[in-house]
């Protein structure tokens, strides 16, 4: 835990310059939204990557937190926003292999709005920086026809990954202070599970590929309440 | 200049179509296979020990599209031994295959279960007069032609 508060305290250095203003926490968010897709999907088998094995899977049984705080000055563009996120879904490989994809990430953002005030729609773009901790475990399982069905544990296997996004986004004011921010972003993610085991990465997403660095993206719904005027 | 870009399509094109068996996706059966010198009995009745269900006496669907042989039978993969007992006119035999699993991992396919030669002890006991036994890999792919255990019966 210490050298997590030691990263974010560093970080947070680094975009927060001596300047005459002082950096005041501007809003607190949640973003629950992504577990809506999966549980749209949840039956849905496809090719999520990879086009070689012809074996479909799907993800299902997500649970896929976030929690925001974003840091500004009076009268600025220019926000931080910070967020620590939870994930885990399952995955089924062609109704042999059944694995639990968990993790926990870091996000580290900069954001360019484009109104310095509160408004009822504002536009902002950003980069973020996104670090994982993620686990997998899980087991094959066949089912017998002639004999009983029959089932081992596959390795189980710990990484990390990291990476950058570009984000483009919109806000609106839904009430007085809570505020609706849809995203969409882009990334690229460097990550130790160079293997179609791990279709999905937490905090980056359903990966293009199965190499070291892959293409991700998405988008999402998050809820923000802002605190204070700006 | 041209042809190089000819056979690089030619590879692009070829590999679009390339596929990879990856190792046992569902329960597995062996190829049982007779030689020339032994064409292949007519068998009235086949019967697999530990079974929940009678086997057709023709054997069931390979669960391999990689494997060749004249019958297939299923495999316990609870056990390290599956034992067979054909029936024909005015004769009984016997077969008993040995085996272990092994789950290994390749990029394409992610984890997968293979089944492979027993490290120690023994690989068959029947009484067939001659019979030969091969661990092709479950997996087709990469370095590998696949086709999953086969029995040659070479001499009945």
């Amino acid at each position: 835990m210490k050298w997590l508060m030691l990263f974010w305290l560093g970080v947070v250095s680094l975009f927060v310059k001596a300047q005459n203003q002082p950096l005041r926490l501007h809003a607190v968010g949640v973003d629950g939204f992504k577990n809506l897709p999966f549980m749209a999907f949840s039956q849905s088998e496809t090719v999520i990557s990879g086009l070689v094995t012809n074996e479909k899977a799907r993800l299902y049984n997500p649970r896929i937190g976030e929690v925001y705080v974003q840091l500004g000055r009076a009268n600025t563009s220019k926000l931080i926003t910070l967020g620590l996120g939870y994930a885990s879904l399952e995955h089924l490989q062609a109704q042999r292999l059944q694995q639990r994809i968990m993790g926990i990430y870091l996000k580290l953002g900069r954001e360019h709005h484009s109104a310095t005030k509160h408004k009822a729609v504002s536009f902002f773009w950003g980069y973020y920086l996104t670090l994982s901790r993620t686990k997998a475990e899980g087991n094959i399982v066949l089912d017998g026809e002639y004999f009983p069905s029959y089932t081992t544990a596959v390795p189980s296997k710990a990484g990390g990954e990291a990476g950058v996004d570009f984000t483009l986004g919109a806000q609106f004011l839904l009430f007085k202070r809570l505020q609706a921010r849809l995203l969409a972003r882009n990334a690229m993610a460097i990550s130790a599970f160079g293997n179609r085991n791990y279709p999905y990465l937490p905090g980056q997403g359903l990966r293009l590929s199965n190499g070291l660095v892959t293409g991700t993206g998405g988008a999402t719904i998050q809820l923000f309440y802002l605190l204070g005027s700006r | 200049m041209k042809i190089q870009l000819s056979i690089a399509l030619l590879v692009a094109v070829g590999c679009w179509s390339c596929t990879e068996e990856c190792g046992v996706t569902s329960e597995p059966t062996l190829s049982l296979q007779f030689t020339w010198l032994t064409s292949k009995p007519v068998f009235t009745k086949i019967r697999v020990i530990g079974s929940s269900k009678d086997i057709p006496s023709v054997g069931v669907k390979s669960s391999s599209k990689m494997s060749y042989g004249d019958v297939y039978l299923p495999l316990n993969l609870n056990e390290s031994h599956t034992t067979y007992i054909f029936e024909q006119q005015g004769r009984i035999d016997t077969l008993t295959v040995f085996y272990s699993t092994t789950v290994r991992n390749f990029k394409r396919c992610g984890h997968l279960l293979d089944i492979v030669k027993p490290t120690s002890g023994r690989t068959i006991s029947t009484t067939f007069k001659r019979v030969e036994v091969q661990y092709g890999s479950y997996y087709y792919g990469n370095n590998s032609s696949g086709g999953g255990l086969n029995v040659q019966i070479v001499e009945i």
